[in-house]
């Protein structure tokens, strides 16, 4: 999906719909399984089967402790691919014109730039937790709770330095709020479609949403 | 002792790098511009990247080091006493050899890049390996030291040495060039005539050779005498 209003629209709804209901999880994993490049989107594999992972065991406990455990977590997980697929289809500058585009050359410009400066810092923290995982293996050392805490540190010390590089950077070039910027963006008629689909699944989750609300729900039951 | 790239194909996102030839026991150079592929290489040859397709054989290689550009990725210790022995070296024999007496309990990331990279060259050529990838082993050096750590790689002829870089001023001898361009490693072969068919070597040989007076290596010493050749 080429434009970035679409894809932040649409994954929103989706997170949303995926959210409210299993209906609408199940909806929302259907329109991921149709217009997203599915598991390719997946640039870290690693980092989503961790994610993963996690949510299975809080899950199981739920499940447990209230029996509401596997709804909770397939709703998780499908929230997880839709925030990878956004990811996984981000170009650098493209929060810039939405920010701009959303709310003009001041607060549009100020909060994109951040979103930018997040992606980008977010790049360069998976790009150095690879290098340190290098350098662990090279070393001999097991990347375990003793050596988490230095490598930790290093990347907590690394993203330090480069926000204030980039604050310097900002401040030399003269920097002090807003910038102007003519947003542009390329919209093609798969990104129309996929965009317009996401309505069903917001109708989806949400009629089930009402209905467990009006109907199902003992909390509601017991208030009215 | 050597490693063979056999039409090997490395691909990451948009870029793509192909690979075929055999580095022997020596010093060899991989030059190239930035973003050329020199890193993506020296991890591909370490064997943390695998390729897409092709094979490498290591053949006599039993240890293999590779020095990563920025030295704070290989830093485990919280102090430098402790970063030197992480590497099996001896602490004050190590900061001794790179002048950081009395920083046992300084915390590396604390020195400057320099003093950082010092200290992870010295610690990462202090162990005697087959295989030594050192990717951009010049990067925050100033001169003098750039000068120390070519003296140092010049005792390295007993095993393989690739060294990664767009260092253009200052460079030990090599036994091989090779040089990257448009995503293809190209074999330009052993010095002096490498220097003849090197796309883009350092402006000063390209000076010389220009001026034919093509220099037998790329040392600074070979350069020297080169320049000064009547």
């Amino acid at each position: 999906m080429q434009d970035v209003r679409i894809r932040i629209g649409a994954a929103a709804v989706l997170s949303f719909s995926a959210f409210v209901s299993l209906w609408g999880a199940a909806a929302a994993f259907f329109w991921f399984f149709i217009f997203t490049p599915r598991l390719q989107s997946i640039r870290r594999l690693r980092l989503v089967i961790g994610a993963s992972v996690m949510i299975a065991i809080i899950s199981l406990l739920l499940q447990i402790t209230n029996g509401s455990g596997y709804s909770y977590g397939i709703r998780i997980i499908v929230i997880i691919l839709i925030g990878v697929w956004l990811a996984g289809e981000y170009h650098p500058g493209e929060f810039l014109h939405l920010g701009v585009w959303l709310a003009g050359d001041h607060l549009g410009f100020d909060v994109g730039l951040m979103a930018e400066m997040g992606m980008q810092s977010l790049i360069s923290l998976l790009d150095d937790l690879d290098r340190i995982r290098i350098a662990y293996i090279l070393k001999k050392i097991p990347l375990d709770i003793t050596g988490i805490i230095p490598a930790g540190t290093l990347l907590v010390r690394m993203e330090l330095i480069r926000a204030r590089d980039n604050a310097e950077l900002l401040a030399v070039r003269g920097y002090r709020d807003g910038g102007a910027l003519q947003p542009g963006f390329k919209t093609s008629r798969l990104d129309i479609v996929a965009g317009l689909s996401v309505m069903p699944v917001f109708f989806i989750a949400t009629l089930h949403f009402v209905n467990f609300l009006y109907f199902d729900s003992a909390f509601l039951k017991g208030l009215l | 002792m050597r490693v063979s790239l056999d039409r090997i194909r490395i691909t990451r996102g948009n870029f793509s790098l192909t690979a075929d030839g055999t580095f022997d026991k020596g010093v060899h150079l991989v030059s190239g511009a930035v973003g050329s592929g020199k890193s993506t290489l020296a991890l591909c040859i370490a064997g943390m990247l695998p390729p897409e397709r092709g094979t490498i054989q290591r053949s006599g290689i039993g240890s293999t080091m590779l020095s990563l550009q920025f030295p704070e990725h290989h830093v485990t210790g919280m102090t430098a006493a402790e970063e030197c022995t992480s590497w099996g070296c001896e602490p004050d024999t190590i900061l001794a050899l790179c002048g950081l007496n009395g920083h046992n309990k300084t915390s590396p990331l604390a020195l400057s890049r320099g003093e950082l990279k010092r200290l992870h060259l010295a610690c990462v050529l202090n162990n005697p390996h087959d295989l030594f990838l050192l990717d951009e082993p010049f990067s925050s050096l100033d001169c003098e030291e750039k000068y120390a750590f070519c003296t140092l790689i010049a005792h390295h002829t007993s095993n393989i040495t690739i060294i990664f870089t767009h260092e253009q001023s200052v460079l030990p001898k090599f036994d091989r060039i090779w040089e990257i361009e448009n995503g293809i490693l190209h074999d330009r072969g052993t010095p002096p005539e490498a220097l003849k068919t090197w796309n883009s070597p350092p402006p000063l040989i390209k000076k010389l050779i220009a001026a034919g007076k093509s220099p037998r290596n790329i040392s600074q010493k070979d350069i020297l005498e080169a320049a000064c050749r009547t």
